[in-house]
């Protein structure tokens, strides 16, 4: 019942903005924590600057390119190494040691090497990639066992395997990885954005907004930031189904 | 045409004796039914006989150079295919195109799926999707065809229905055949010959010819009652 | 499942075509760039940025940084050629081999010591207090310890400094009486002022130092241009040179004009903020070698303290250019 997801839905946001409006009334400070009605209010001035618009298409660019990158080459190598033990073991202490690096230490070594919008879709990518690596492996090997079974009685010549059976069924773990790969690359975007400043971006308004001591400006780029993100992820949601509507009839 | 022998065949998983000594001879173009209690091994034996699993000892005779069908437990059909599409899936080592989708179709016609040859198994059901899982097994031209339980899980009419296509099907290449089966009265309507399986660790405790042509028997009919009556023995000991 | 492939594919090259061009374009032949940072120092070259010295056969451009990192990083890397840092940033680039020369100091003394509670009104009040300080290992941090040291009051132990808060986020409980006092360099401590009446400046700390070191100030920000520009280019040294010393005097005496116009220059403040804040900034601009002396004095603090944290000595004296 779509309208009842929709009502309860509307209930919850409620909810929570209640509890915001509470708290900040218990804190006491619109410097330390503002209440909704003051965001609201910094955000109707944001969004009309068209400098906020021009940061939203610059983060936008960025994580996008993070993204396709990081889902290109994790795909690739992930098929890799689910087909190749050799490049699979060649390729995991680099993964694991990208996957183990916190994601600030990453941001603040590319600004020694990358320009101010290079230092984001760099980091963005690097931390994504090993999702979307290990996702399309996990896709590829994890094929279920009985069908491999059934395609080798049958002497399913190898390529006709990979491109009807593995690939296919990997692609739930593909789906699942490229959504959290997606989320991701904003909050890596936005976070490398902050420390490194492009002239365009989210996270550059952020950090504005917060040297200038304005901790409601600050919520409203946040809130942006957040609402972003969830359109994108849906916009990928959307752009899966439609893929799977059309071609294979997977159930997910 | 010279029999496959399987000879002294055991089977370990670890320190799980799952076979003991097994042997059995399956005269070309037979049909041969194993019976047994549930879990006593007889899928495993299936899956050795294909090639799947390895003994732990014994012989395989000629098993390993010949061709293997085999319909599975569960129908495993890929998902993402049509039915069409799944029949050709299986067909694919076979070079001659013109051949395989001659032979899918009429095989998907055998077993009355045509209608649904471009429908996906997650729209089939239960019974289609075995329908769909044994027309593969016959669709590919193998020496040997294998059905694990291919009968069971479906209400009788299905079930008699399923067993009717096996026979008709069966009629036109007559393939060296093996039926993993629980069910006494499903080996003694398809079979020419039922091996008896104790229950783990599996060995043969008897074997018996069926004496009336498979196209004048009627399912459950009192004619091999004395058959029946020795298989039930046997199992229910 | 090929169709889709092949978009994603095609999405994938267009995209990496168009900002990796713009991003490897960066490169023309003799652009010279110089960091300006957001925040008073910046203020102070506020002119300079607005009215770009000409030089015929090279182009200076301005780029605003946020923070010193990113001008630690991109001097480094060589994508800036210019720009101001704190003292102890500087000395310890050179120090550990990074080709750089001070051209000049172009902002004193601006720590301030802010608080609203009426029972502190002296240094040695602070006895048995948590002091936040703003400016972990840098030049508030080393300077107010020095001091309070000259009152015999340990960090620690007669005083229990507290470092956990950044520039802005203790300018925010300052202003909200969160927290009711903390060591903090402007511009923050003349916000936090601007937003809390109750806070004051109970003691002045350059007055302090000046009574310890007999020097007039303690410098806080350098101008610093890379080796290769001040020998490629002296012609551009001596230009900016002499804008910038333009460009100090001009927001010396014209506070307001020079607030709006670092407000509409990106600068990081606004332009009441930065009106108030300059009168208290002391910006100044003095040649590299005549506040070699100054460097020295507060440079001598963090040898004390944490030689590590500039480079285990003072920089030699080529770091320091010659002025004419």
């Amino acid at each position: 019942m779509l309208y009842r997801r929709f009502a309860a839905g509307i209930l919850g946001v409620g909810f929570s903005i209640t509890v915001w409006q509470l708290l900040s009334a218990i804190i006491g400070s619109s410097l330390i924590f503002p209440g909704p009605a003051e965001v609201v209010g910094s955000m109707r001035i944001l969004f009309v600057a068209s400098s906020f618009w021009k940061a939203v298409i610059g983060s936008m660019e960025r994580v996008l390119l993070s993204f396709i990158l990081s889902i290109g080459i994790g795909t690739l190598t992930g098929i890799a190494s689910g087909l190749n033990p050799w490049i699979r073991d060649s390729l995991a202490p680099m993964i694991t040691t990208i996957r183990a690096t916190p994601v600030l230490a990453l941001i603040l070594i590319a600004m020694f090497w990358l320009p101010s919008t290079g230092v984001p879709i760099f980091s963005a990518f690097l931390m994504a990639y090993p999702i979307m690596h290990t996702s399309a492996y996990t896709g590829v090997v994890m094929a279920d066992k009985e069908l491999l079974e059934m395609a080798s009685v049958f002497k399913v010549p190898s390529n006709v395997k990979f491109f009807k059976l593995r690939l296919p069924a990997a692609r739930g773990h593909f789906l699942a990885g490229a959504k959290n790969a997606l989320g991701l690359c904003w909050k890596v975007v936005v976070a490398g954005e902050v420390l490194s400043q492009p002239r365009f971006g989210l996270g550059t308004g952020l950090q504005d907004a917060r040297l200038s001591l304005e901790t409601s400006r600050v919520l409203a780029w946040a809130i942006a930031t957040v609402f972003l993100c969830g359109i994108s992820e849906f916009a990928l949601g959307i752009l899966a189904k439609k893929e799977s509507d059309s071609r294979e009839g997977a159930p997910n | 045409m010279k029999p496959y022998e399987l000879r002294g065949i055991s089977k370990n998983f670890g320190q799980l004796e799952v076979i003991a000594e097994f042997s059995a001879s399956f005269e070309s173009s037979s049909v041969t039914a194993i019976l047994g209690p549930s879990g006593c091994g007889k899928t495993t034996l299936l899956n050795i006989i294909a090639g799947i699993l390895l003994p732990s000892q014994g012989s395989t005779g000629d098993f390993p150079s010949a061709s293997f069908s085999y319909s599975f437990q569960e129908p495993r059909l890929l998902p993402w295919l049509s039915s069409m599409e799944n029949l050709l899936f299986a067909l694919s080592s076979i070079q001659d195109k013109k051949f395989r989708e001659e032979r899918a179709q009429r095989f998907l016609v055998h077993s009355g799926l045509d209608d649904f040859s471009t429908t996906k198994p997650p729209k089939l059901s239960g019974g289609m999707k075995r329908r769909l899982s044994l027309a593969r097994a016959f669709a590919y031209p193998s020496e040997v065809l294998l059905l694990d339980e291919a009968f069971s899980a479906v209400d009788l009419k299905l079930r008699i229905e399923l067993m009717d296509l096996f026979s008709l099907l069966w009629r036109e290449e007559k393939r060296t055949t093996i039926i993993v089966t629980h069910d006494v009265q499903d080996a003694l309507y398809l079979a020419d010959q039922v091996l008896v399986l104790s229950s783990r660790p599996a060995r043969l405790v008897d074997k018996l010819s069926v004496p009336v042509a498979r196209e004048n028997r009627r399912y459950g009919s009192r004619e091999l009652i004395e058959l029946e009556e020795r298989l039930y023995r046997q199992i229910l000991s | 499942m090929t169709s889709f492939r092949s978009i994603v594919r095609s999405l994938l090259l267009a995209l990496l075509l168009y900002p990796t061009a713009s991003l490897f374009a960066q490169q023309p032949v003799d652009k010279i760039e110089i960091a300006i940072l957001k925040g008073p120092s910046g203020i102070g070259s506020a002119w300079m940025m607005a009215s770009p010295p000409q030089v015929p056969g090279v182009e200076i451009q301005f780029i605003t940084a946020s923070g010193a990192d990113i001008v630690t990083a991109k001097l480094i890397s060589g994508e800036f050629q210019g720009g101001v840092l704190p003292v102890n940033v500087a000395a310890k680039l050179s120090n550990a081999g990074v080709p750089i020369k001070a051209i000049a100091v172009v902002g004193n003394g601006m720590v301030k010591f802010l608080s609203s509670d009426p029972a502190i009104r002296t240094l040695a009040d602070i006895k048995g207090k948590d002091i936040p300080i703003a400016g972990q290992k840098a030049t508030p941090d080393y300077l107010f310890r020095y001091l309070a040291e000259t009152e015999s009051l340990k960090a620690g132990v007669d005083y229990h400094p507290l470092y956990n808060l950044a520039y802005p986020e203790m300018a925010i409980q300052l202003a909200a009486g969160k927290i009711t006092c903390a060591v903090l360099p402007e511009p923050f401590a003349t916000q936090a002022m601007m937003l809390n009446k109750a806070l004051r400046e109970p003691f002045s700390l350059d007055v302090l130092w000046t009574e310890k070191t007999g020097l007039p100030s303690y410098p806080m920000s350098l101008f610093v241009v890379s080796r290769r520009l001040a020998e490629q280019h002296p012609d551009v040294v001596e230009a900016l040179r002499q804008a910038y010393d333009v460009s100090i005097k001009k927001t010396l005496s014209d506070p307001a004009s020079t607030g709006a116009l670092a407000e509409s220059l990106d600068l990081g403040m606004k332009a009441i903020v930065a009106q108030a804040a300059i009168p208290k900034s002391a910006y100044v601009y003095i040649v590299a070698s005549e506040a070699r002396s100054g460097v020295e004095a507060l440079l001598k603090l963090f040898l004390a303290f944490d030689p590590q944290s500039i480079g285990g000595k003072l920089p030699g004296a080529d770091f320091y250019a010659n002025n004419r």
